[in-house]
């Protein structure tokens, strides 16, 4: 699952990392190594455990077993005051008594910094996050984007090692949201600091990360660089949760996958045969193509139940023998073909497409 | 095609437009003007009164008055003005002619030699409508001459011409032990300020900030005295504290009858009022500032400073003005301590019930009343310039525990608690026994309050029932004009 080259050492490992909240266990066995300067987010639904892992790390809620090593030393135990790294929360958390500039400089202050290296760094970081004409302000002053910059300035005006980003965005609207996105990962290539962000939100994860964990009741579900983890789910719950998919129960059988009184080809993985299995497909796998184009693998026809406009594309919902389909269809490809309600399309399923899963699709 | 712009935006000429007022609308507007008629009426009436009153004085002008005396053969001699005989004899200095409103001076002593026995006779007249004087109980209202014998001449009585000016103000500020009770008042109120303050600060930061026990005992034991009058904690010091008091060493030979004792009692019963406000203050505050401030590495003291006390900065201006303005304007407290030191809401009572120098007590009231305004001022700046301290995103801070520093927070509340406790504890006991310190034998005698002075158990529910209408009073009032603001 992990893609990780042995040559490259590690910046922060976690090792069997259990956290339990009374009898509730929140995180069980974590295992993760990130490399130096990696931007990866802890992706997953609320509830997942992501922020618990974030604020073990973070040393803000001691984990109740395992360990955490960054670049080399054991961090397990250490007070928040005492780990290496710059967090950035939800709320932005400034200090609504102090202007911009104090609240940049509060941790170079912290450190003995002197003064004018401080108002030096200050004017740097401002110019950083282009905010420079801010910095007397007061952060109600300035808007929920502006003050989420600020936060982030603060959190790497004392160069940390590891920057932590918890939802950093989701109190953005957002236009706002899509252009901070952008302007972080800038941020964090220019700067090179291991980067960790949590977030629900699947679009900013595969738009920002290196590598993705997805995380669900307190457990790795897997752990891959965006593209992988979109294409290739590891499990059904990543295929479910990532992107939209349909999904269909399924037999496994020497003449393919049996799928609501369809028959799929399907690069058939190592499942155990007798076992529940589920089969997911997305909606931009399926493939209008011309009646009398050659053939591909698992060609079929579908009436076209209902269509949504989505903007760049359209949103079709298909009836496949008893199988009900959705399939998003490109602009083109809906002018060309004339689909619209009630006609019958030719489609196609590559079969390198069709996922298979272990278990029930309930 | 999009109209052409023009220079000047513009609406197109007509009337406003509004809604129409329903039944709802107008009910609200009579309850309005109830309610305003009841503030004029409750508020701006009796302030006004009380601020215009001291502003008015009253003197004797005796040259509005004119005497003729007759020798004792009844020859008439020449007019008088009283001012020239006043002048002639120098009997009254300017400033011994200041009087207030039920003020008196009998003309007579300006006449050395007079005799109520004399057969000289009197013409007597005031050429000033103002200017009245007595004959006996009868008050003048003629300018015309009046012709008296000696005998009834020595009842004649003049009154003062009230006039406006700042002269109560002068004689308040000049009057060394009158102005000294500001600086008495000020300085009690800003220690006891200060004091209750820190106590208060300390047991509401354990509260709400720390994981002690019995939280909610402590909490109540807090709250206790904002149920007993201001002088309780005073009676309490004298047993405590008094010359025979069971704890009076502890003083090391200072007496508790004044600044100490009212600075004592005082952080007794503005403690709830204080608590109240700072609780309130810093049971909200934003977990992640917390954490933000560890992760960049602020020690907790610099913590408490950047994220703590700012939170809570304004319900300490407020505590601090309502505890400044409880103790300056309590009364009841210092009468019962104080001893000698004197205050200004001591002074009123002596002035208006001692001296029924109203005047004087309405000047006393208004340099009280400086404060209140003052507190009243800063507390809309103060509330005006609060912005949120908390988002929606904001996590509310939960405590976690510290062991050292839950022993210290414990350890500040029992020490709070145990003062409260032992000052009502010492009244209850007190109530109990039936002559501190000599007869210490338990008895329900003092509950017998017909025995006592001061109408018994009549007093008790006339107390009771005047504080019920109160009480209805007040929540109808104040629930219908949030409701009307609403």
């Amino acid at each position: 699952m992990t893609d990780r080259t042995p040559a490259e050492p590690s910046f922060l490992e976690i090792r069997n990392l259990w956290k339990a909240f009374g009898d509730f266990i929140a995180l069980r066995d974590i295992n993760l190594e990130i490399r130096p300067g990696e931007f990866v987010c802890f992706l997953g639904p609320s509830g997942c455990g992501k922020t618990t892992l974030l604020r073990a790390i973070a040393g803000l809620d001691l984990q109740s077993r395992g360990t955490i090593l960054q670049a080399g030393r054991d961090i397990s135990s250490l007070p928040a005051s005492k780990r290496d790294y710059g967090i950035v929360f939800q709320s932005y958390a400034l200090f609504p008594n102090l202007t911009v500039e104090s609240n940049i400089a509060f941790g170079l202050e912290n450190i003995g910094r002197p003064r004018a290296e401080v108002r030096a760094r200050v004017a740097e970081l401002l110019t950083l996050v282009g905010l420079s004409d801010q910095g007397a302000k007061y952060p109600a002053q300035l808007s929920g984007g502006q003050q989420q910059r600020i936060a982030l300035a603060r959190a790497i005006a004392i160069r940390p090692g590891l920057l932590l980003l918890d939802e950093p965005l989701s109190a953005l609207d957002a236009k706002v949201r899509v252009h901070l996105r952008h302007e972080i990962k800038e941020l964090q290539r220019k700067l090179g600091v291991t980067t960790i962000m949590v977030t629900h939100d699947q679009e900013e994860a595969l738009s920002m990360a290196d590598r993705i964990v997805v995380m669900n009741n307190g457990v790795i579900e897997q752990i891959g660089t965006p593209i992988d983890v979109y294409r290739n789910p590891a499990t059904i719950f990543v295929a479910d949760f990532i992107g939209e998919t349909n999904k269909f129960d399924a037999i496994l059988a020497d003449d393919g996958v049996h799928v609501a009184g369809l028959v799929l080809e399907a690069a058939i993985r190592d499942h155990d045969e007798t076992a529940a299995t589920t089969v997911a497909i997305r909606p931009e796998d399926i493939l209008p193509v011309a009646a009398d184009a050659p053939a591909g693998g698992n060609r079929m026809m579908a009436q076209v139940a209902d269509m949504e406009f989505l903007g760049s594309f359209w949103r079709c919902h298909l009836r496949v023998g008893q199988a009900n389909l959705i399939a998003n269809f490109s602009m083109n490809a809906v002018r060309r073909f004339g689909i619209e309600t009630g006609h019958l399309q030719t489609v196609e399923i590559p079969p390198e497409r069709v996922l298979l899963f272990a278990g029930s699709a309930a | 095609m999009k109209a052409a712009p023009t220079a000047i935006e513009a609406l197109p000429p007509g009337r406003e437009l509004r809604v129409n007022l329903d039944r709802d609308a107008w009910i609200k507007r009579f309850f309005v003007i109830v309610i305003g008629l009841y503030l004029v009426g409750a508020l701006a009436l009796p302030l006004s009164t009380m601020l215009s009153k001291s502003f008015v004085t009253y003197r004797f002008d005796l040259s509005r008055y004119e005497v003729i005396r007759s020798d004792a053969a009844g020859t008439w001699g020449e007019i008088r003005n009283l001012a020239d005989v006043n002048a002639e004899v120098g009997r009254f200095a300017p400033d011994d002619l200041r009087s207030n409103v039920n003020g008196r001076l009998a003309p007579t002593e300006l006449f050395a030699d007079f005799s109520f026995r004399s057969p000289e006779r009197w013409k007597f007249r005031s050429t000033d409508p103002a200017a009245r004087y007595l004959v006996g109980l009868e008050l003048n209202r003629s300018n015309d001459w009046v012709e008296l014998d000696s005998n009834t001449f020595r009842r004649v009585n003049l009154r003062p011409m009230p006039a406006t000016g700042l002269e109560n103000y002068v004689a308040y500020f000049t009057n060394p032990s009158l102005f000294g009770s500001i600086e008495n008042s000020l300085t009690v109120a800003f220690i006891s300020t200060v004091l209750t303050l820190v106590l208060a600060f300390g047991f509401a930061y354990a509260i709400n900030r720390s994981c002690i026990p019995f939280k909610g005992a402590f909490r109540l034991v807090a709250m206790m005295p904002i149920l007993v009058p201001s002088l309780l904690p005073g009676i309490a010091l004298v047993y405590m504290f008094g010359t025979q008091g069971y704890l009076t060493p502890l003083l090391l030979g200072e007496s508790i009858y004044g600044p100490i004792g009212i600075v004592i009692g005082s952080a007794f019963f503005t403690f709830p009022h204080a608590f109240i406000i700072i609780s309130t203050a810093l049971s909200i505050a934003d977990q992640r500032q917390y954490e933000a401030a560890e992760s960049l590495r602020a020690s907790s003291w610099r913590a408490f400073w950047t994220v703590t006390i700012p939170g809570a900065r304004y319900g300490l201006i407020s505590a601090a003005f309502v505890t400044f303005t409880l103790v300056i304007t309590d009364f009841g407290l210092p009468k019962v301590i104080g001893g000698q030191y004197s205050v200004l809401a001591v002074e009123i009572y002596k002035q208006v019930i001692g001296q029924q120098n109203f005047e004087m007590g309405a000047v006393v009231s208004v340099i009280l009343l400086i404060p209140a305004v003052l507190a009243f001022v800063v507390d809309r700046i103060v509330t005006r310039r609060q912005v949120s301290l908390l988002s929606s995103r904001s996590v509310p801070f939960q405590p976690r525990p510290d062991p050292v520093a839950d022993r210290f927070w414990l350890g500040w509340c029992l020490v709070v608690a145990i003062f409260i406790i032992s000052i009502i504890a010492t009244c209850q006991a007190a109530a109990l026994i039936r002559f501190w310190p000599y007869d210490l034998s338990v008895t329900l005698a003092n509950y017998d309050f017909n025995r006592m002075d001061g109408g018994g158990w009549a007093a008790y529910w006339n107390s009771l029932k005047m504080a019920g209408w109160t009480a209805v009073a007040g929540t109808v009032i104040v629930f219908t004009g949030a409701y009307m603001v609403e």
